[in-house]
C-alpha cells in the first residue's frame, strides 16, 4: 500500500541527522582545532620545525575532518530514530515514527492500515519539508577561524618559500664567505670546556667539530644551484646540533630538601656547607665540601670534635627523605656518616671531596652547556648575517633565537660576570678582556670568553658599559662592578681589571670616560628566580656569630612535658626537675665516666627527695 | 448499536472512532453539567472507565468525589452500588452473604444475597476507613471481576467499575491500602480544590432546591463496544518501548545512584502501571483523533498511572517527597524516541 516510503524518507532522515551531527561536532570541535592548527601553522612557519611543516597541518585537519564524518556516520540514528526526531521537530505527534513501525508489519490490522492511510496523505504534504525541518548547518561565525587558517597556511609558505627557494646572489655568496671565516675563527669548539665531560660527550663534540668545520668549508665555496633555503638549514641544523648536545649536558635538578639542609644549616660544622646547598651554587657548595674536607682530615681534629660532626651529619640524614638519599650529595653524606661511626673521619674526608669534585663537575658541564648555546647561536647569527638583506621567510628564526645577556657566576672570579662575545684580540682560546678604553674597540660575536677558568691563569672580568660597541641586544647591569653615575669608571691601568665599583672620576683611567653608560641610561632585568619563601618550621634556629671569642654553637633542646599545675608537692617538683636533667645529660656529649658520675649524683638526689 | 466484533474495515474503523469522540464530549458535556470545573480530572476518569480500569480519586472532603460518581452512574445509565466504608464494615457487608430463606414449597436453604458489589458502578467511599480484611474482599471482585461465596462463583455485571474515594488529611482510625490493593486501582487521580469562579458557580447550582436532571448518554453496552475499539489503537514499538523505560525509571536499582529515584524510592511501578499506561494513552490518543498512540499520550497517562504505584522509602517520607514531582522528574528525564536519534 505505501511501496515501503517511510523506510525510504526514513532514510533520508538518517542521513540528514548524521550530516548534521557532523556538522555540530566539526563546529564545536574547530573552536579549538583550528586555532592549536593556526598556532601550528605560524610555529612551523618562524621556527622552520620539520614537524610543523604545512602539509603536516593540513594532514591533521584532514584526519580531524575524517574522524567526525566517521564518527557522524557510526553514531548516525536508527531509522525510528531519525523519523521520531523529524516528526517531534514539526510537531506531528510521532505519526511517521509509528508509521514505519506498522509499514514493516507484514500484516497489519486494520487500525494500523488507518493510520497508514493518514501517515501517507501526510507525508505528501511534508515530504518537501524535511530540510526544513531537520536543518544542518553551522553557525557563520564558526567558519571564520578555517578561513583565516586557510588564509595563513597558504599566504605564508608561499612567502618563505619565495626567499627560501631563490638561488644565492654574488652579495650574500661574499658574506658566506665572510660569515664562514669569522665562524672558523670564533666559533672554536677547543675552548669548549671538556673537563667535566665524559668520553661519549667528548666524542660527541669532536663530531659537531667536525661537522661544523664541514659546514664552514661549505660556506666558503657555495655552490651555483645553492638556494638560500640550503644554507638555512645547513646552518640550523648545525645550531640543532650543538643545542641537542648543550641539552645533554643538563644537569640533574635533584637538591636535598629544605628539611634536611634546614638541619645541615642548624650545626655549627655543616652550616655553611648547608647555606651552600641551599644556594645552589655549585661554587660556594665546592669551597665549603673542601673545607669540611679538611676539617675532617685535619690530624688535630679531637674525639668531641668528631663526634659533634657525626651527631650533626646523623641528625641531618634523619630529616633526609628517600629522594634525598637518592642524590649524589645525599649518598656521599651518608657514607661520610657511616665512616664517621666507625671513627674514620679521614675517610669521610673522601666523601666531601667527592661532593666537591662534583659540583665542579656539574659546574664545568653548566660552563659547557652554555658554551654550546653561544656555538649555537653564533651559528643563526651567521645565517642572519649572509641574509641579512630579507626582514621576511625563515631569516626570522635566527632573529627570534637570540637570547641576552646571561650571566654566570665562576669558579674563580667573586664578582659577577656577563658573557659576552669574544674581543677582537683572542687568539689561541685565550679570552680577552674588553673596555681597554680604545674608542671603537667594538667587540665581535665570538664565543663567550670565561674569564677565570682554571687553567688560563688570567683574572679577567669583562664589564659591561666599558669601553664601545656593545652588541645590540646585550644590556649592561649597573651595579654589577659599575656603579651608575660614576662614569665609565676603570682603574688606572689601561682597563686590564674591573673597575671599581664606586671609584670616582678621579680613579678613570686613560681612555676612560667615552664608553659606559649614564646613570638612567639602560636597562636592566631584576632576574627571574624567585625569591624562596620562608618555610614555617617548629623551632627556629640562632646561628652563633663568629667573633674573637672563638666559634660558638647553639644547642637546642626540646621541651619536654611538664605539668602546669599551679600547687604542686615539692616531691614531684623535685622528680620532674630530675627527669629534665637526666634527659639533658642524655644530649649532653661527656665521656662515659662523666657520665655515669653526674647520674650517680642526680639518683642520690633522688633516693634522698623524692624516694624518701 | 455497535457490535463488540473487531472492526473490519478502515472506513468503518474511522467512523467508530469519530462516534467514540463524539459520545465522549456528549458524556463530558452531561456530566459537567452537574459538576463544576474538573476538566481533566472529568476527562481522566472516562479515559479510565473506557480502558476497564478501576479509579482511585483522593481529596479533601467537600470536594464532590462522591457527587462525580454518581452523575457519572446516571450518565451511563449504569447500575450504581455504594458501599460507605467504616472500621467496623465486614466483607460480606460489601460482598454479599448466604442467608436462610425459603422456597416456594416452603424448604429452608441457604441462598446468596448479593452485596452492592453486585452492579456495574460501585463506589467505595472512603475506602481507608475500612479494615484491611474488608479492604482485601475487594481485591478479588476488582481484579477478576466476580465474587467466590460458598464454594460458587457469582460473576459481576458487565461492565464493572469500582470507584474509590479516600481522604488524605484525616489519617487516624484509617487503614493505608496495601501496595497490592493500590495496584489494581487503574488510575489514581488527585481532585483539586476548585478556584475561586468555579466556587461560585458550585455554590449557584447547589443551593437550588432542584438538582439538574441528567440524561443517559450512553448505555452499558455501547460503553462495552467502545471500550473495545479502543484496544485497537495501534502502539508502535519504539512508543512501548518508551512506555517500559518510563517505568523503569522509577525503580532504584535501575538508575543512577545520585537520582531522587535511588534516594527516596523503596519500589517502583510494577507491570500493571506499564499496562494502564498504555491502554490510558490509546483512550487519550482516540480522544485527541490521532490514529496511533504518541509520546505526549503515554506522557499524559504516566502520571495519574505511576503516582500510586511507587512506594517511597522511610527518607522520602520523612523528606515528604511528591511522588508527584518525582513521576514528572522522570518523565522530563527518560529521553523519548526523538531525543535518541541526539
Amino acid at each position: 500500500m505505501t511501496e515501503r516510503r517511510f523506510e525510504k524518507v526514513a532514510r533520508r532522515a538518517v542521513r540528514r541527522l548524521a550530516i548534521a551531527s557532523t556538522l555540530e561536532r566539526l563546529a564545536s570541535s574547530a573552536v579549538v582545532v583550528f586555532p592549536i592548527l593556526a598556532v601550528a601553522a605560524l610555529a612551523g612557519w618562524l621556527f622552520d620545525h620539520p614537524v610543523l611543516e604545512v602539509w603536516h597541518i593540513a594532514a591533521a585537519a584532514f584526519v580531524w575532518l575524517s574522524a567526525n564524518i566517521v564518527l557522524g556516520w557510526i553514531r548516525r540514528p536508527s531509522a525510528a530514530a531519525a523519523l521520531a526526531a523529524w516528526d517531534e521537530n514539526a510537531a506531528r505527534d510521532e505519526i511517521f515514527t509509528s508509521a514505519l513501525c506498522f509499514e514493516e508489519n507484514p500484516e497489519p490490522s486494520t487500525a494500523e492500515q488507518l493510520h497508514l492511510l493518514k501517515a501517507v496523505r501526510r507525508l505528501d504534504e511534508d515530504e518537501q519539508n524535511l530540510r526544513r525541518d531537520l536543518p544542518a548547518h553551522v553557525p557563520h561565525r564558526v567558519w571564520i577561524l578555517p578561513i583565516l587558517a586557510a588564509v595563513l597556511v597558504s599566504v605564508v609558505p608561499a612567502q618563505t618559500s619565495a626567499i627560501g627557494d631563490r638561488v644565492v646572489d654574488e652579495a650574500e655568496r661574499q658574506r658566506a664567505l665572510d660569515a664562514a671565516e669569522q665562524l672558523a675563527q670564533q666559533a672554536d669548539i677547543d675552548h669548549i670546556e671538556k673537563d667535566g665531560l665524559d668520553e661519549e660527550e667528548k666524542k660527541k663534540l669532536k663530531e659537531l667539530e667536525d661537522s661544523l668545520q664541514e659546514s664552514t668549508d661549505r660556506l666558503k665555496e657555495l655552490g651555483d644551484d645553492e638556494t638560500a633555503r640550503d644554507v638555512l638549514a645547513e646552518l640550523e641544523e648545525k645550531a640543532h646540533e650543538a643545542e641537542k648536545l648543550a641539552d645533554a649536558l643538563e644537569g640533574s635538578d635533584e637538591g636535598l630538601s629544605s628539611e634536611m639542609i634546614a638541619e645541615l644549616e642548624r650545626h655549627a660544622d655543616t652550616t655553611e656547607f648547608g647555606s651552600a646547598l641551599r644556594s645552589e651554587e655549585l661554587n660556594d657548595i665546592a669551597d665549603e665540601a673542601t673545607e669540611l674536607q679538611k676539617k675532617l682530615e685535619n690530624k688535630e681534629l679531637s674525639r668531641e670534635e668528631e663526634a659533634r660532626f657525626e651527631e650533626s651529619l646523623r641528625k641531618a640524614m634523619k630529616k633526609a627523605s628517600e629522594q634525598d638519599k637518592k642524590t649524589p650529595v645525599g649518598e656521599e653524606l651518608k657514607e661520610a656518616l657511616q665512616r664517621l661511626t666507625k671513627n674514620k673521619p679521614k675517610q669521610a674526608a673522601k666523601n666531601f671531596q667527592k661532593i666537591a669534585q662534583n659540583a665542579l663537575q656539574q659546574q664545568q658541564r653548566q660552563l659547557a652547556q652554555q658554551q654550546l648555546q653561544q656555538l649555537a647561536k653564533q651559528l643563526r647569527q651567521a645565517g642572519q648575517k649572509i641574509f641579512g638583506g630579507n626582514q621576511q621567510g625563515i631569516q626570522k628564526l635566527a632573529q627570534l633565537q637570540q637570547q641576552g645577556l646571561k650571566q654566570l657566576n665562576l669558579q674563580n672570579g667573586q664578582q659577577i660576570k656577563i658573557a659576552m662575545p669574544m674581543g677582537q684580540g683572542q687568539q689561541n682560546g685565550k679570552p680577552m678582556a674588553l673596555g681597554n678604553g680604545k674608542p671603537g674597540n667594538q667587540p665581535p660575536q665570538g664565543l663567550t670568553p670565561i674569564p677565570g677558568q682554571p687553567g688560563n691563569g688570567q683574572p679577567q672580568s669583562i664589564i659591561p658599559g666599558t669601553g664601545q660597541g656593545q652588541l645590540a641586544g646585550q644590556i649592561p647591569i649597573p651595579g654589577a662592578g659599575q656603579t651608575p653615575g660614576a662614569g665609565a669608571g676603570q682603574t688606572p691601568g689601561a682597563g686590564q681589571g674591573a673597575p671599581i665599583p664606586g671609584a670616582g672620576a678621579g680613579a678613570q683611567g686613560a681612555g676612560a670616560g667615552v664608553g659606559g653608560l649614564q646613570a638612567g641610561t639602560g636597562t636592566a632585568g631584576y632576574g627571574n628566580t624567585a625569591t624562596k619563601p620562608f618555610e614555617a618550621q617548629k623551632q627556629g634556629v640562632v646561628q652563633g656569630q663568629i667573633n674573637a671569642e672563638g666559634q660558638s654553637m647553639v644547642r637546642q633542646i626540646d621541651p619536654g612535658s611538664h605539668n602546669e599545675d599551679a600547687e604542686r608537692k615539692y616531691k614531684q617538683l623535685v622528680a620532674e626537675t630530675l627527669r629534665l636533667e637526666e634527659e639533658a645529660l642524655a644530649d649532653e656529649q661527656l665521656p662515659a665516666s662523666r657520665r655515669q658520675q653526674v647520674l650517680h649524683y642526680l639518683t642520690a638526689l633522688r633516693r634522698q627527695l623524692v624516694d624518701k | 448499536m455497535l457490535t463488540n466484533n473487531p472492526t473490519d474495515s478502515i472506513e468503518e474503523l474511522e467512523r467508530r472512532l469519530e462516534e467514540f469522540r463524539t459520545r465522549f464530549q456528549q458524556m463530558r458535556d452531561e456530566i459537567q453539567r452537574a459538576i463544576v470545573g474538573y476538566d481533566d480530572m472529568i476527562a481522566d476518569v472516562l479515559v479510565s472507565i473506557f480502558s476497564q480500569g478501576h479509579v482511585l480519586l483522593e481529596g479533601v472532603p467537600g470536594l464532590g468525589k462522591t457527587f462525580l460518581v454518581k452523575v457519572l452512574s446516571q450518565v451511563l445509565g449504569l447500575s450504581f452500588g455504594r458501599v460507605q466504608c467504616t472500621p467496623d464494615l465486614m466483607p460480606a457487608d460489601v460482598l454479599g452473604t448466604h442467608i436462610v430463606g425459603e422456597d416456594e414449597d416452603g424448604r429452608r436453604s441457604f441462598r446468596f444475597e448479593k452485596g452492592p458489589v453486585f452492579s456495574h458502578l460501585l463506589l467505595v467511599d472512603e475506602i481507608n476507613r475500612a479494615t484491611p480484611k474488608t479492604q482485601a474482599a475487594l481485591l478479588e471482585v476488582m481484579q477478576e471481576r466476580n465474587v467466590t461465596a460458598g464454594g460458587d462463583r457469582f460473576p459481576l455485571p458487565s461492565p464493572f467499575f469500582v470507584l474509590a474515594t479516600q481522604n488524605p488529611l484525616e489519617m487516624e482510625g484509617t487503614y493505608p491500602l496495601p501496595e497490592a490493593q493500590l495496584d489494581r486501582f487503574f488510575f489514581k487521580l488527585i481532585v483539586p480544590f476548585p478556584n475561586a469562579k468555579e466556587l461560585v458557580e458550585i455554590t449557584k447550582r447547589t443551593t437550588k432546591f432542584t438538582e439538574p436532571e441528567l440524561n443517559v448518554v450512553m448505555t452499558g453496552d455501547e460503553l462495552a463496544g467502545f471500550q473495545e475499539l479502543l484496544t485497537e489503537v495501534p502502539v508502535a514499538d519504539p512508543m512501548m518501548t518508551y512506555a517500559a523505560e518510563l517505568v523503569m525509571a522509577t525503580h532504584p536499582e535501575h538508575v543512577r545512584n545520585d537520582t531522587d529515584v535511588s534516594r527516596f524510592v523503596s519500589y517502583g511501578a510494577s507491570p500493571r502501571s506499564m499496562q494502564a499506561i498504555i491502554r490510558g494513552a490509546r483512550g487519550y490518543c482516540s480522544l485527541a483523533g490521532r490514529t496511533a498512540v504518541s509520546v505526549e499520550d503515554i506522557r499524559k497517562a504516566a502520571r495519574p498511572a505511576m503516582r500510586h504505584r511507587i512506594i517511597l522509602n522511610f527518607e522520602g517520607e520523612a523528606e515528604q517527597v511528591s511522588v508527584d514531582s518525582l513521576v514528572d522528574d522522570i518523565i522530563n528525564s527518560v529521553p523519548t524516541p526523538a531525543k535518541d536519534a541526539a
